[in-house]
């Protein structure tokens, strides 16, 4: 096939791809790659042997508790980001109808998905201490006795966690599902004025239906998203209180204890479910694509 | 049916300024506390305006001494390189797989759809053995090479824009003469005016935002970005939560300027940027 491009193209495809190819292969494809090397090694990341293991640090992670445990913390961002679908689809119904100050209110819902993960991690840290800014507004409604210990109490604060992840991330989905809404056509709605449809019924006839496909696209993100979750928790208890996620108990395992080998591997069962995820995704949209 | 459209209407009111209460009651704490003394800061609660709203202080402390100033101006060199490379990259690679067939094609789209499906934190183990190794530990051009080799949404973005672009373009041009490098710097870039837009915005806003990339491989004296200095605020000293108000209000100014100005533009960059 090669053969058959002028000499011109080959050196404009080369030029064209090699610095980006570069890049992509080093800081991109080799980590990867390496990662499942190491993970057969007991290596600490500094020394210059590498001991095998085999399959000593996955037989490790699936059988001690202690390591898989961990996911359990991720189902709490995997229940935020349920929350978080329900809240931006709602909001993006009622947006998408007519109403005041739309661009207002449009703003003030995607303005969060704009600040990053430290300034909204250190704000709620300030925001859940005690006797801080979210009791009183707790006490202001006559709700003092529903006061915890938000961060400091095992038994709540992963709740508390998830709640600063909805905060965050609702902005995003709204925004899609907002975009996906405005590319109905008008007709459908005056059709269903004129055949006297309710609100309900546009919603469930007219909305719903021609968005399903952001909507699969949302339930695939937010999977991903619980199972890579690690800045909030990171930033804001460093994973104290039982609010390590699995994520970020490999990067700690890897740059705070040392044991690169154990954490490649952890990385190694990470990659195999996003990529599950992600074939996962391509297959439902093989069978949207049907639909037509 | 007038009261059920009543009850609708307040409904659907109520239930916009509940969500706008959520979102900027903290942000509304934050700003008050960003001008109080550290005692004012500890004797009033966080919902208390401040006695003085022109005591710039803090935040003249989180410039200086919390090195939000240096923080300025590192990310601005990472957003600067990482957005211009994006697009560079983006749009050569887009018009080089879309344009022409070659052995290695599906290779390459292969592995630029596998690396994007990582995020870029689950491989820092072994990137970061590669990093030093490459003597870029705590070098601007270490977060910026990463941003350019392993987030590669750009790619797919100009990839999009340019599938729906006529071949025909390309064949007319080259009838009048032009090479392959003049198609596409004169015919083909202009038109992929949108993806460049949304680009633009995504990079901007994850370059302006990440926070684990330079605080693993920018760590040294003056090498913190806002998102980093941010961070360094919670030392092991007395926290001095008013100052880290005026900290975190100071890294959202820029945001805030650009969502502004650019409103109509992140919208579609985010929404263009969450479905690949």
């Amino acid at each position: 096939m090669n053969s058959s491009l002028h000499k011109k193209e080959r050196v404009l495809i080369g030029l064209f791809l090699f610095i980006p190819l570069l890049l992509l292969i080093t800081f991109g494809f080799l980590p990867l790659l390496e990662i499942i090397s190491y993970s057969f090694t007991s290596w600490n990341g500094i020394s210059t042997q590498k001991p095998w293991v085999g399959w000593d640090n996955y037989v490790k992670i699936l059988t001690a508790p202690k390591y898989f445990q961990v996911f359990i913390n991720n189902l709490y961002y995997f229940g935020s980001g349920l929350l978080q679908i329900l809240i931006a689809l709602y909001l993006a119904i009622i947006l998408s109808f007519k109403v005041k100050f739309k661009s207002f209110f449009k703003a003030s819902i995607v303005f969060p998905t704009l600040i990053s993960g430290v300034a909204i991690s250190m704000m709620f840290r300030l925001f859940y201490t005690p006797d801080g800014p979210f009791d009183t507004l707790l006490t202001a409604l006559g709700l003092e006795k529903m006061i915890h210990f938000w961060l400091g109490d095992p038994r709540y604060v992963n709740y508390t966690l998830a709640g600063i992840s909805l905060w965050r991330h609702t902005g995003l989905r709204f925004l899609m599902f907002y975009a996906a809404i405005q590319t109905i056509p008008k007709e459908y709605y005056q059709l269903a004025e004129i055949e006297g449809a309710t609100f309900i019924q546009k919603v469930r006839y007219i909305i719903l239906p021609n968005i399903h496909t952001i909507l699969k696209i949302n339930f695939i993100l937010l999977t991903v998203g619980a199972v890579t979750a690690f800045e909030i928790p990171m930033i804001i208890t460093n994973g104290s209180n039982g609010t390590t996620t699995f994520l970020l108990q490999t990067l700690k395992t890897a740059f705070e204890q040392k044991q690169l080998g154990l954490a490649a591997s952890m990385a190694v069962v990470m990659i195999i479910a996003l990529v599950l995820i992600t074939s996962l995704q391509k297959k439902l949209f093989r069978s949207d694509n049907h639909d037509f | 049916m007038i009261f059920k459209r009543l009850l609708l209407s307040i409904l659907k009111y109520f239930s916009l300024l509940i969500w706008t209460f959520i979102v900027f009651f903290p942000l509304l704490t934050v700003f008050f506390g960003s001008f109080k003394t550290y005692s004012e800061f500890m004797s009033t609660s966080g919902v208390t305006p401040p006695v003085n709203f022109f005591n710039f202080e803090n935040y003249y402390i989180a410039l200086t001494k919390g090195k939000m100033l240096t923080g300025f101006f590192n990310t601005f060199i990472l957003i600067l390189a990482g957005v211009s490379g994006s697009i560079f990259i983006g749009s050569m690679v887009a018009y080089v797989i879309s344009r022409f067939n070659f052995k290695g094609k599906k290779l390459i789209l292969f592995l630029y759809l596998f690396v994007s499906i990582i995020p870029m934190e689950v491989s820092q183990v072994s990137t970061f053995k590669i990093i030093t190794a490459l003597g870029l530990y705590n070098t601007r051009l270490a977060p910026i090479l990463l941003y350019l080799g392993a987030d590669v949404l750009m790619v797919y973005l100009y990839l999009q824009v340019l599938e729906k672009i006529p071949r025909e373009i390309d064949k007319a041009a080259m009838l009048e003469g032009a090479s392959y490098f003049q198609i596409y710097r004169k015919v083909i870039f202009p038109l992929l005016k949108p993806a460049t837009a949304s680009v633009i915005m995504l990079k901007v806003i994850s370059i302006y935002n990440d926070f684990y990339i330079p605080h693993l491989y920018m760590p040294g004296e003056n090498l913190n970005t806002i998102s980093t200095a941010l961070f360094n605020f919670m030392g092991p000293h007395r926290i001095e939560w008013n100052v880290i108000n005026a900290a975190i209000i100071l890294s959202l100014i820029p945001m805030l300027i650009f969502f502004l100005i650019l409103q109509k533009q992140i919208y579609t960059g985010l929404t263009a940027g969450s479905i690949k």
